[in-house]
């Protein structure tokens, strides 16, 4: 938005041999608002990769913001605007057990790929419109907050992830052969685990980041643990290419991931950061312009995430066959795959194949009502309700389903500025920061 | 309404012929009396990139967040303009002169530009002088978001065809600047 309006004001101006300058004032200088923060943030979401373009980014945004301040601001436009660990500088992120130092491949590459996991986790072309690397960003951020960020980040694979990867390579063997060009998959489970499931599919799928969010020391999302474990799996998940020499890189099935601790429970209590966020699914139009036709979730409860079941049902009433698994189905049992080493840091590699199904893994498709052949399995002993769910009209925190009306605004991702940003007293230490020591006169000399 | 108050002031090598005087003082000294804040932001842009590019040999910098911000703004400017007294340096030099860039911004504390300015100060002491600090410091300011700004302004002394002090002089009269590592 290009602004109009001349109100900076010229108070002085000099120009000669002993001085050249001018000084400039704003007469109406408005409450900055999220607007402000966002006009940041908007540079970065129109150039994923273009983070050393902040400053320019600022300078492009909105500089009339006539809003009133809000009482809360996007969690995420201030920890661009400020820092990601605002008013919590000097707490460091918190790390569960395995304490690791090297990524899957056990090496420490992942160092240099920190400030660079955006465009190393870039989706094939036909993908990227749906791809959110925000959290991919956060290293990125200017000095010194990004140095900060860096140096408490580390590879994370803990047994969750584990099951995620058992459970992704169960996945991948079910893809049918070749790959279905209508296919799309959302993996919708707690970060750590949802990123070992990609990496699970291996060179099959073409993971694609809805990760639209930042850590935070205090953060209800642990999303350094995704980060984490991102790191942890980068060798695989950026190596990723199609094994089939028939399969372009567009061809392999697309693979939605989603941070499904992006909702946590969370009370408005005074020490927690709320780094939560909402998961915009594409439009139904965008699937049938890319030709997708079934989906398959999966996820970790009965139901589809609150955020996703408006989309999820207007796909379904749209004619795209919608279906789930989850994630416990994948438990049962796990096979070892003998073509696979013994990995140092993995243990023995294994799949989960569905309801213990080894060997019929494709079978996952005629079950859960997806195409394929019919096939016969006694679900009775098995597990009850892994087949049969269907998107349906319900009441959520951000939908409706029987009014037209919105829900009441809600607060998850909203934090309240003042608070984060001075109220905790550790963003700046208040008063006089810099070289200048001295008081009084002495500026300068002439 | 709470002030802080953000200065930068960094001198180079530089001789009366020396464009990079202009580059970086001119900008804002646009004839228009008025500006939209599109057009602040280019002038400012455009200042504070030429100085950013230069090889600075000393400098200092400073953020306020008391009471006196807005007083120690117009100090500053008050002594920047005040041209009565005949400086040294236009009388005699005996080494290579130098010109001094005076970057000053006044903000509303607490909104988007001081803590903007406030993280990218949050430095530690050993390091106040290192030309890293100093670059980050103009990326800071260029990328401010002027919404919040209250009052800006760019110098350079001396301006294009002025002498300029020599480094025994620079040291005399700009004396809390300190050599950049």
């Amino acid at each position: 938005m290009t602004d109009t309006t001349r109100h900076w004001k010229r108070a002085g101006s000099r120009r000669g041999e002993r001085i050249l300058g001018a000084r400039w004032w704003n007469p109406n200088p408005t409450p900055s608002s999220r607007r402000d923060a966002m006009a940041w943030a908007a540079g970065l979401l129109a150039s994923a990769f273009a983070l050393p373009l902040l400053a320019q980014s600022a300078a492009q945004g909105t500089e009339e913001d006539d809003e009133p301040a809000e009482p809360r601001t996007r969690a995420s436009d201030l920890q661009r605007a400020v820092a990601w660990d605002v008013g919590d500088m000097t707490t460091h992120l918190q790390w569960p057990p395995p304490d690791l130092a090297v990524d899957v491949n056990g090496s420490s590459a992942w160092q240099q790929a920190v400030t660079t996991l955006a465009s190393r986790l870039i989706p094939p072309d036909r993908w990227q419109p749906w791809y959110l690397s925000t959290l991919m960003q956060a290293a990125a951020q200017p000095h010194p907050a990004g140095r900060r960020l860096v140096e408490q980040l580390r590879p994370f694979c803990d047994d969750a992830a584990k099951r995620g990867l058992a459970l992704g390579r169960g996945l991948r063997a079910a893809l049918p052969d070749p790959l279905p060009k209508d296919l799309l998959l959302i993996i919708d489970l707690p970060g750590p685990q949802a990123v070992a499931v990609a990496a699970g599919l291996g060179d099959r799928a073409a993971p694609v980041w809805v990760l639209d969010n930042w850590p935070h020391p205090r953060g209800v999302v642990p999303s350094h643990l995704t980060l984490g474990t991102l790191l942890f799996f980068l060798p695989w998940l950026a190596g990723v290419r199609p094994a089939a020499a028939n399969a372009a890189p567009g061809d392999l099935v697309p693979a939605l991931v989603l941070d499904g601790n992006r909702l946590l429970a969370y009370s408005d209590a005074s020490d927690r950061f709320d780094n939560r966020y909402l998961v915009r699914l594409p439009p139904v139009d965008a699937l049938n312009g890319r030709g997708l036709a079934r989906v398959l979730l999966v996820t970790d409860g009965d139901d589809c995430r609150d955020d996703l079941a408006e989309t999820l049902y207007a796909w379904h009433t749209a004619g795209i066959a919608v279906r789930r698994v989850v994630a416990r189905d994948f438990g049962e049992s796990v096979v070892e795959d003998d073509a696979a080493p013994l990995h140092p840091l993995l243990g023995a590699q294994v799949r989960a194949p569905w309801l213990g199904l080894a060997g019929q893994e494709p079978a996952l498709w005629s079950l859960v009502g997806l195409g394929g052949p019919a096939v016969q399995v006694d679900f009775a002993s098995r597990r009850p309700g892994a087949v049969g769910w269907l998107p349906t009209k319900r009441a959520t925190p951000f939908w409706l389903s029987d009014s037209a009306n919105r829900p009441p605004a809600h607060h998850h991702g909203f934090v309240y500025r003042s608070y984060w940003y001075a109220g905790r007293g550790s963003v700046v230490a208040p008063g006089r920061s810099g070289s200048w020591t001295r008081s009084g006169g002495h500026y300068h000399g002439s | 309404m709470a002030m802080t108050f953000f200065w930068v002031q960094l001198a180079w090598r530089s001789r009366h012929d020396d464009p990079a005087r202009t580059q970086v003082g001119t900008p804002l000294t646009t004839e228009a009396d008025e500006l939209a804040a599109d057009e602040l932001r280019t002038h400012w842009d455009a200042a504070l990139a030429a100085l950013r590019a230069l090889p600075w040999t000393h400098g200092a910098w400073d953020l306020v967040r008391t009471d006196g911000a807005a007083a120690d703004f117009d100090k500053w400017v008050a002594d920047l303009e005040d041209t009565t007294d005949v400086p040294d340096w236009a009388l005699s030099r005996k080494g290579e002169p130098h010109a001094v860039a005076t970057v000053l911004v006044q903000a509303r504390r607490d909104h988007n530009a001081d803590l903007a300015l406030g993280e990218a100060c949050d430095l530690p002491e050993a390091n106040w002088f290192d030309r890293s600090v100093f670059s980050g410091l103009l990326d800071c300011a260029r990328g401010l978001s002027l919404g919040s700004v209250e009052r800006l302004a760019v110098y350079v002394q001396p301006g294009p065809g002025g002498g300029g002090p020599d480094e025994a002089q620079l040291m005399q009269g700009w004396d809390h600047l300190r050599s950049i590592t």
